[in-house]
């Protein structure tokens, strides 16, 4: 478990299951201004060993295309992710840019 | 009614632009200003990132269309980009095109800077839910003509730029445009060019 926190618009935490995959949990806005420290957070909870990376998005209340090429970067770094909770509007990035599948989302 | 506002070179005035952009528009369904706000978001970050200048940001409301304008003073033209799926960036004038119902870009007579717009048109429903919200007295609408004035004559946006101004929202010419190919939150709409706003309906 840990979490950093940007001063401004978003936080990012963790936690790894039995299975050992990583859930990330984002909350607050992820933009221009937010995604350095999201990135760094989440390189920091990232490990060699990280295969598979869920992202839990309940708390995440705005999230455009900054957004998504974090979460592109990541998938490039493990073999599977998914996304769950995802709200409106961060469904509406992902499925403007058809990104579902190759993000995981689920409903 | 219209509304404008200036956000200097700063990556907190992305936020900043969307808390704009979803207040003037907080009496539409939450569907069409989550969209409006999230092309807000990529236009603003083009302007942050890509031309490295601040940016205005000007609303114009009917009860048919929401039209936003972002001018900066960044030279080049923001490009429609089809990345593959796995490359992370380039992305943000897809997502305007995808969930606008038009959009385009219009450079300033010198070169001093661009617009970029774009339009999100009001299903009757919404426009009807916006008006009653207005008649009920929750949300008064802007009713002054001062911005509209501006419109008439001579191009105002070459008179900005004679003054060395660069572009201003929202009194740019209506060039290029960009017909989207669909507006999903509603199903596809197909339109090939936006109506040259009047004065009347600004009021």
């Amino acid at each position: 478990m840990g979490e950093v926190e940007d001063s401004l618009t978003a936080s990012v935490s963790s936690s790894r299951d039995s299975s050992g995959a990583l859930t990330l949990s984002i909350v607050g806005e992820l933009d221009i201004a937010s995604v350095g420290a999201v990135n760094e957070a989440i390189e920091e909870y990232l490990s060699d060993d990280s295969r598979r990376v869920v992202f839990d998005l309940g708390g995440l209340t705005f999230m455009d295309s900054t957004g998504l090429a974090l979460m592109l970067q990541v998938s490039k770094k493990v073999d599977t992710i998914e996304i769950y909770n995802a709200t409106p509007i961060v469904r509406r990035v992902i499925e403007a840019t058809g990104l579902e599948e190759i993000l995981g989302l689920r409903s | 009614m219209t509304v404008r506002r200036s956000f200097g070179l700063d990556r907190a005035s992305v936020g900043a632009s969307r808390k704009f952009v979803a207040e003037a528009l907080a009496d539409l369904p939450e569907d069409i200003r989550e969209s409006v706000v999230l092309m807000m978001s990529e236009l603003a970050t083009n302007a942050v990132v890509h031309a490295l200048t601040g940016f205005e940001v000007c609303i114009e409301r009917s009860s048919a269309q929401v039209r936003v304008e972002v001018a900066d003073l960044g030279e080049g033209e923001p490009r429609l980009r089809s990345p593959s799926s796995s490359e992370p960036h380039g992305r943000g004038l897809r997502i305007v095109d995808e969930l606008s119902d038009e959009w385009g870009m219009v450079e300033s007579d010198d070169h001093s800077g661009k617009t970029v717009w774009y339009v999100v048109r009001l299903d009757p429903a919404s426009a009807a839910e916006a008006e009653l919200a207005a008649s009920e007295g929750r949300k008064a609408p802007a009713r002054s003509g001062r911005f509209a004035g501006r419109r008439q004559g001579a191009s105002a946006a070459s008179q900005a730029t004679k003054r060395g101004r660069g572009p201003r929202a929202c009194s740019s010419g209506r060039l290029h445009g960009a017909s989207s190919s669909s507006a999903s939150h509603r199903g596809a709409r197909h339109t090939r060019r936006a109506p040259a706003p009047s004065p009347e309906r600004a009021r």
